[in-house]
């Protein structure tokens, strides 16, 4: 186990390193150069002065070098500031992470528990049968819609049905538990639902493959009522591929996360990202995607040692 | 019987004949063939956008702004007077070319490098798998808007910010396929009795892996249609005054209570295209008995 531990984890740093790297080497694909971006263009600034400034920024030394005095604050927890506020990057970027992180696992837990774990069993239970093709059909609808306008549409009919508006100011939930949960709850479910056909599958799947093995076939020889062989034996087997693939899903959503917080207007990480783009303030970019990013890689190490270590398995398969 | 009689008279007309063996595909697989069905109409209407549209997609009309939908203006006007169904032909036109023409990339690169990583392995393997490992530890969505932002919001930038995002997932296809397909015995066969490394991978393996590439491709198409949407949604994709199904959305967005139209008939399109699809997607995924493949 150890040892699939520390193969996993440091499989997992070489690509965080590489995704650093890449982030970085993203920032230098922007067209035209840094200084250009920084400086107002009216203001006059002759080409002597520009370089003047690119040397106080450090922009005249050779790449390797800026990566490396970028990379080493980057560890110490510095992001740079932004361009357009001059605050630090990580001081913008803290309290807009727990909007998000809030916001995907809420969406998480709806589309696992109760979206893709009734309708998964539902389907294994009926196979073949109209109930798996309604499934079917309905999970394969809920990946198709595309989850911004499932945001509006909801807008619209709580606006026009209930007089809901979404609320203009973001309330943390240790302030006002229920004011948060109520603002929460509708991209809640439009992330949710659009994230819930893969856990669907998988439920389904599961159960299916565990529905055949003997000691279900036992179980029922001695008289075990059909749904107490489902909640009993077919759904804790099957669960461990289903809570592996909700973390999975966990970081699914957290890209849709950056449309739906555009469009319900809570101030997470994605609507920082994108007034960041739209103002082309590229150290809060930088910061933004590094942050999720990293956060994504650590999540699947910790997810598949969490399976291994549930299934005894796969760790043995693996080494 | 009866039924059979029938049958048997219509054999002689070749057009009944045709409808009868349609009718009974239909029923055996009703999804992919209503799948397959809505999808040819949407991309008659793409491919012909002038015989379906009534208005020009881009000419505005002040008198006619805000208007609901009518006879006239089936699904409403917009902010400028501009007919929304008309705008919507068009945007599907741009939509859907958006999202074949950056998956057909994604496609070439992706299964070629697959394919090469795959069946070479050693330090290639490597890199390539190294890099497409962190291309795919991005959330799709969040990849295209950071490149299509850096790189400037236009229509080109948005096709090549869905061609990266993609590709990793045909190299994953491809590469697991071809790793699968390397170890038979007809590759093995066929490298003794002297075969190229270009013609085994030619001839032998890309044909083998071909199903896996089809189901990968309709699955990255519908997503690439949703990716798509959401750019232009947030003004990273087509720019105004071109209309894309995203674009649409986004205008109307700041009016959703004022005219509801304006938002809920492009997302209705954009849906049913990604549904059907998924749908046909789905069935391949079945019927071309996937798992063969890999396994």
């Amino acid at each position: 186990m150890s040892y699939y531990v520390i193969k996993r984890t440091l499989y997992g740093l070489v690509t965080a390193f590489g995704l650093v790297l890449l982030v970085f080497g993203l920032m230098k694909l922007i067209p035209g150069s840094v200084v250009n971006q920084l400086v107002d263009q009216s203001a006059g600034f002759d080409q002597k002065k520009l370089a003047e400034i690119e040397a106080f920024l450090g922009l005249d030394r050779p790449w390797y070098v800026q990566f490396g005095t970028w990379f080493r604050d980057f560890l110490m927890g510095d992001m740079g500031y932004s361009w357009r506020s001059r605050i630090a990057v990580s001081q913008l970027l803290g309290p807009r992470l727990f909007v998000t992180l809030e916001l995907a696992g809420l969406a998480t837990l709806i589309s696992v528990i109760f979206i893709g774990i009734p309708n998964g069993l539902l389907a294994a239970n009926y196979k073949s049968k109209w109930q798996d093709t309604a499934v079917r059909v309905f999970s394969l609808a809920a990946l198709s819609v595309p989850v911004f306008w499932m945001g509006s549409m909801l807008i619209l009919i709580f606006s026009v049905y209930f007089n809901w508006s979404p609320p203009l100011t973001w309330v943390s939930p240790t302030d006002d538990l229920w004011a948060n949960i109520s603002m929460m709850a509708l991209p809640a479910i439009a992330l949710g639902l659009a994230g819930a056909a893969p856990l669907v599958r998988m439920t389904r799947n599961s159960v299916l493959e565990v529905k055949g093995q003997n000691y279900i076939r036992t179980a029922r020889s001695i008289g075990n009522s059909e749904i107490k062989i489902l909640f009993n034996h077919a759904l804790p087997n099957a669960s461990i591929p289903i809570i592996t693939s909700a973390g999975l899903q966990f970081g699914f959503l957290l890209g849709g996360v950056v449309v739906i917080e555009e469009v319900f207007a809570l101030p997470g990480v994605g609507r920082l990202l994108l007034q960041a783009i739209s103002q082309r303030d590229f150290p809060v970019v930088q910061a933004c995607i590094l942050t999720i990013g990293l956060f994504l890689i650590f999540l699947n190490i910790f997810v598949d040692i969490l399976y291994a270590y549930l299934d005894p398995r796969i760790r043995f398969i693996k080494e | 019987m009866k039924k059979y009689n029938n049958l048997k008279k219509n054999q002689n007309n070749k057009i009944s004949s045709l409808l009868v063996s349609l009718k009974l595909y239909f029923l055996r697989e009703p999804f992919l063939s209503f799948g397959i069905f809505i999808l040819f109409l949407i991309t008659l209407i793409s491919i012909f956008p002038d015989y379906f549209a009534s208005f020009d997609p881009r000419e505005t009309n002040a008198s006619t702004s805000f208007k609901g939908p009518s006879i006239t203006h089936w699904f409403g006007t917009d902010t400028l007077g501009r007919d929304i169904y008309s705008r919507v032909i068009y945007g599907t036109r741009t939509s859907l070319t958006v999202a074949s023409i950056s998956v057909g990339i994604s496609l070439v690169i992706g299964s070629f490098l697959g394919l090469i990583s795959g069946y070479y392995g050693g330090i290639i393997d490597q890199i390539l798998g190294r890099l497409m490992d962190i291309i795919f530890s991005l959330p799709a969505l969040l990849l295209a808007i950071v490149i299509s932002g850096i790189l400037g919001p236009s229509l080109k930038n948005a096709v090549m910010a869905i061609a990266i995002v993609y590709t990793p997932h045909f190299f994953r296809v491809a590469r697991s396929g071809t790793i699968a397909i390397s170890a038979r015995p007809f590759v093995l066969s066929s490298k003794i009795i002297g075969a190229t490394d270009f013609r085994i991978l030619v001839d032998h393996i890309f044909p083998n892996i071909s199903a896996l590439l089809i189901v990968q491709t309709t699955v990255s198409f519908a997503y690439a249609i949703l990716l798509e949407a959401s750019l232009s949604f947030l003004g990273l994709g087509v720019q105004p005054p071109n209309p894309s199904l995203g674009s649409i959305l986004n205008d109307g967005r700041p009016f959703l209570q004022l005219t509801p139209w304006m938002s809920i008939f492009p997302g209705i399109v954009i849906f049913l295209s990604v549904l059907v699809i998924n749908l046909i997607g789905d069935t391949l995924r079945d019927r071309l008995d996937i798992s063969q493949g890999i396994r």
